[in-house]
């Protein structure tokens, strides 16, 4: 089953806000099975939990980064890390600043593969790649050795809201066990 | 009441209060995820703050590498913006906050930015922009200053607004609209002028901001 270990560590936080790819951290820990693709909405926007919102009925709200990006991984086969990002409405990630590293020595990473993302403007920043809704994206790893049982996986992000708010980027923790090879 | 019957009641106090104390101490001297029990995750996990009622005191560097308390302003209305080169409605607003500064000068507020990011990217930034209110440059003690509105966990920009005694009147997280600007304005300065309370100002603009009154 997939359980969420989400702990904002300040530390960690201060790094996520001045570079793009460290970040705020979480742990997703898992053991096989699959992924949880979604999560009900479960709370309170961020200016609700902030005391800034009005009872109108119109009133918009931000959600907290792990409802705007809902994260999860899972070995789709031999040798593969699939991972895919749910992305509410509204809200977009960077295809630039996505990354995924190996935590440990025992399992190397390939190349990242992303798709194809949805073109976005910006007079600031230019033209640049994002996704809406969900992307999806492949990972191959090896083992050092036929014994390595795990996989631990660094995968950082970070987006905005259309409405005009851009979080610091996020980084979780993904582990997961390795089938017998 | 029972002597065995209080002791009992003291332990249990006492294993209570421990318990939460160390659950605080989690949350503030970064536990090592792998070892926090995921059940538990939900209510270590840190949650945005109360945003303060007065202006909190902090001092950070300005452009110029001198040390300036956010007191240096004191007497007049402050609009406080939080912001980072890497955040592209932080740039967006920033033309509007210039705006704003020198269009209302002459009814004592003042606009401050916050960078909560990289010295050398801030300066840069500013410099090509043309940034001409006063600018506090922070990393960690950026970070702080952020921690001491109650907001972890949360985006940028956001922008606080106080009367001219240091009052928190509002703080608007997310990119600063125009007319939103307008309306927080015209309210600071009933506060001001005590023609509102700061809850009824604070009403105000809950209402007509987010109702979308024109």
């Amino acid at each position: 089953m997939f359980s969420i270990r989400a702990i904002w560590i300040p530390r960690i936080l201060l790094i996520g806000f001045l570079t793009p790819f460290t970040a705020w951290s979480a742990d997703l820990s898992t053991t096989p099975g699959p992924p949880t693709a979604s999560h009900p909405h479960q709370g309170a926007g961020l200016k609700d939990t902030l005391g800034l919102k009005t009872k109108a009925a119109n009133d918009e709200d931000f959600l907290p980064p792990d409802e705007a990006y809902r994260f999860s991984g899972e070995l789709s086969r031999p040798g593969v890390l699939h991972l895919r990002w749910v992305i509410a409405d509204g809200y977009y990630l960077y295809k630039h600043r996505m990354k995924v590293t190996s935590g440990s020595t025992q399992v190397q990473l390939g190349a990242f593969k992303l798709p194809h993302g949805d073109t976005k403007t910006d007079e600031y920043f230019g033209t640049q790649e994002v996704y809406h809704h969900q992307v999806e994206a492949d990972v191959p790893f090896s083992r050092a050795t036929s014994a390595t049982r795990e996989i631990e996986a660094h995968v950082t992000y970070q987006g905005c809201a259309e409405a005009g708010l851009c979080y610091p980027p996020i980084t979780k923790i993904l582990k997961l066990k390795l089938p017998l090879s | 009441m029972n002597p065995s019957l209080r002791m009992v009641l003291v332990a249990v106090m006492f294993a209570a209060a421990a318990t939460l104390g160390f659950g605080l101490y989690r949350w503030h001297h970064a536990a090592t995820p792998a070892d926090v029990p995921a059940a538990a995750v939900d209510l270590l996990a840190p949650a945005p703050g109360k945003i303060p009622d007065s202006l909190p005191l902090f001092a950070l560097r300005d452009r110029d590498g001198q040390l300036r308390s956010i007191t240096d302003w004191q007497g007049k209305s402050l609009v406080i913006n939080f912001w980072a080169t890497w955040c592209p409605p932080c740039r967006h607003e920033i033309p509007l906050l210039k705006t704003l500064n020198a269009a209302r000068a002459s009814q004592n507020f003042q606009v401050i930015g916050v960078a909560v990011d990289f010295r050398d990217a801030v300066l840069a930034y500013a410099k090509k922009e043309r940034i001409d209110y006063p600018l506090l440059i922070g990393e960690q003690d950026g970070l702080d200053v952020v921690e001491k509105f109650g907001l972890v966990n949360i985006g940028l920009p956001f922008t606080v607004f106080t009367d001219n005694q240091g009052r928190v009147v509002t703080l608007h997280l997310g990119e600063l609209r125009p007319d939103d600007a307008n309306r927080i304005f015209d309210t600071v300065i009933e506060v001001n002028k005590s023609a509102l309370t700061l809850e009824q100002a604070k009403q105000k603009i809950s209402r007509e901001l987010h109702a979308g009154v024109s």
